[in-house]
């Protein structure tokens, strides 16, 4: 299981830095506010390249399928850059009421993207790679950066 | 034991569901989950129960304790908060 | 671990119970806006149409999926039951429309009373008996039994008056009084005591609202309830029921109020096309009990309450569905699941918004005006709304099957 504790570590540690900056939003402190935003980003951008620069790639080079479910969460990835890159401009517009609505929609997909992660594809990464690969992945995840 | 602590008062649903069923999912026996919500979920519960997981509901206040275990002979009543 | 393919959620039905009755509401909705627009004039149908056809469908379907969740009450069998009752009413609706249409063939009345009567009664039997046998109830599930209590009674008292003008009973001199008491009961009680029970639950859960006063949630399905049967007996005993309409009234009133204060204090003001629903809805229930004992204004009185039932149902279906689709594919374990808003888009859900208050407010304006143009006007925005919900909920079906036909769940 350590593919899915490592990776679901850092789900909950980008669910920590979002819940942050709204907190920043709802008290009005967009300066504040904006840094914790722009960690939340970076965070979880960094995450999606693990994913897909590293984790992904050894995934479908086991299973020799990358039509199959890396696709789809790849996909999702976009999204999800998409809402982001929307929650930056309210942001810089100090507009609370679009930061907040957006905020309930990102929260709402990536909770359901982490979720299918969780439940199946890194529990899937866990039995399919074999132990030493996945001490090499994880160690190459680590010197990803943005 | 380790208490991961979901506190789900200020989430919108079904973000509570979705966080609870994958923290459950990778939560090890020596740990449990410690869950605050404004209402008490039931699909949880059911799910605890299918699992034959121990679990505690407590209403405290108005507010839902809810503490689930994988390990079958714990007290969960020392766990509570409240 | 969690088992094989995701969970096995015992208590959840099958997504097709619920769509089945969704899916009949929109039909019935789109009929009934057919029948406005060509005129057919027949209140006895129209009231039928809505009141059946179209809310009870989007009840019932609600009911199937929220006991287990709301209340943890198990219904066994639930793809059985509701294809039973599904059938039973939808049949029963369209031998109803007929026996009202040609209104003196006396086996239509007949045959729709056992059909319709013991299909509804099936269903709302057997969630009575689930509900009353609940030790902890929650504010929720007691308000769901008294609404459904009173479902029982409206139906009791519909078969019986079908069965009078069937000529099968012979009580024609009660008719008047039993058709005050199975509005009374059908409108204060099935629709305005269930949605307040289920707001009693969703309004916090979904928009994260702060919560009910304790006294409201503790007392207030219960008062309403409770004036419901003085107000039969006084009904039935001739009596004037003023004082109970205006104490009932008053309660909804305040409770309107109290739901839109919560809305209101939201963390997320603007977010979601259902709390523009919910809220309207609100607002509607208001303007049609103030209404309520001006006799020039009883138009408004029953247009906005119409108004305030359909908002609440769609501000709920709009919730429920891409949540399901959602929820029951990925538990299936399907990564190819799509988002909730793939499902349906909270863009389409306020689109649908402003059609429907559109409709609304011209309906209001033209109960002054009575203008011809804004009438067929008002009826085709009628038609849009109810298309527009079919439309939606029959897309997020065929995602739904499509991704269990195209793909292969992930099992691990
Ligand atoms: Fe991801
Ligand atoms: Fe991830």
């Amino acid at each position: 299981m350590i593919i899915t504790n490592y990776m679901r570590s850092e789900h909950r540690a980008c669910d920590e830095l979002f819940a942050d900056a709204e907190k920043s939003v709802i008290d009005g402190d967009f300066t504040k506010a904006e840094e914790q935003f722009l960690k939340f980003s970076n965070e979880t951008l960094r995450h999606f390249k693990k994913e897909e620069d590293e984790l992904f790639v050894v995934f479908e080079s086991i299973t020799g399928n990358s039509e199959g479910p890396t696709r789809v969460m790849r996909f999702e990835h976009e999204q999800v850059r998409g809402v982001i890159g929307k929650m930056a401009e309210a942001i810089e517009s100090r507009d609370k009421d679009a930061y907040l609505s957006l905020a309930e929609s990102m929260m709402i997909l990536l909770q359901q993207h982490n979720m299918k992660e969780e439940q199946m594809l890194y529990a899937m990464c866990d039995r399919v790679i074999p132990q030493d690969k996945k001490e090499e992945t994880l160690k190459n995840m680590d010197k990803i950066e943005l | 034991m380790k208490k991961i602590l979901l506190d789900a008062r200020e989430m919108e649903h079904p973000i509570p569901l979705q966080l609870s069923l994958s923290y459950l999912q990778s939560m090890s026996s020596g740990e449990f989950l410690y869950m605050i919500h404004r209402k008490n979920p039931i699909p949880l519960i059911e799910i605890a129960k299918e699992k034959k997981y121990s679990y505690l509901v407590k209403n405290h206040n108005d507010i839902w304790h809810i503490l689930i275990s994988k390990e079958s002979d714990i007290n969960l009543e020392d766990l509570v908060d409240v | 671990m969690f088992n094989q393919g995701g969970l096995s959620l015992e208590q959840a039905p099958p997504i097709s119970v619920v769509l089945r009755f969704f899916i009949t509401g929109g039909i019935f909705g789109v009929i009934l806006s057919l029948f406005m627009l060509f005129n057919i004039d027949n209140s006895l149908i129209i009231v039928h149409l809505l009141g059946l056809g179209v809310m009870a469908s989007f009840m019932l379907g609600a009911m199937f999926q929220m006991l287990p969740v709301i209340a943890g009450v198990v219904i066994k069998t639930p793809t059985k039951k509701a294809l039973v009752v599904h059938i039973l009413l939808s049949l029963g609706i369209l031998l109803q429309i007929s026996a009202f249409s040609t209104s003196s063939n006396p086996y239509l009345y007949l045959s729709s009373s056992i059909i319709l009567g013991g299909g509804l009664l099936y269903a709302s039997i057997l969630m009575f008996k689930r509900l009353i046998e609940i030790k902890d109830h929650s504010s929720s599930s007691k308000g769901m039994l008294f609404a459904i209590s009173s479902f029982i009674i409206t139906i009791i008292l519909g078969v019986v008056m079908l069965l009078t003008i069937g000529g099968y009973l012979d009580m024609p001199y009660l008719l008047l009084k039993l058709r005050d008491i199975h509005y009374s009961f059908a409108i204060f009680g099935w629709v305005t005591l269930l949605i307040i029970a289920i707001s009693f639950q969703v309004i916090e859960m979904f928009f994260v609202t702060p919560k009910y006063p304790t006294i409201m949630t503790k007392y207030l399905i219960l008062s309403l309830f409770s004036l419901l049967v003085i107000k039969s007996i006084l009904i039935f005993s001739s009596i004037d029921t003023i004082l109970i309409d205006i104490t009932l009234s008053s309660l909804l009133i305040i409770y309107a109020g109290v739901t839109l204060h919560r809305l209101y204090r939201r963390r997320r003001p603007t977010a979601d096309g259902s709390v523009w629903f919910w809220r309207f809805g609100m607002i509607l229930l208001i303007i049609s009990l103030s209404t309520f004992f001006i006799d020039n204004l009883r138009d408004i009185t029953y247009i906005s309450f119409i108004g305030f039932a359909l908002s609440i149902i769609f501000a709920m279906v709009y919730k429920i569905v891409p949540f399901l689709v959602w929820f029951h594919l990925s538990n299936q374990g399907y990564m190819e699941a799509p988002m909730m808003h793939d499902i349906i888009h909270p863009k389409r859900v306020k689109i649908h918004f402003f059609i429907h208050l559109t409709l609304f407010i011209i309906l209001i304006i033209n109960s002054f005006l009575n203008f011809t143009t804004l009438n067929i006007v008002s009826n085709i925005f009628l038609t849009i709304s109810f298309s527009w919900i079919l439309y939606h909920i029959v897309i997020a079906t065929r995602k739904y099957y499509y991704i269990q036909r195209s793909f292969t769940p992930i099992k691990w």
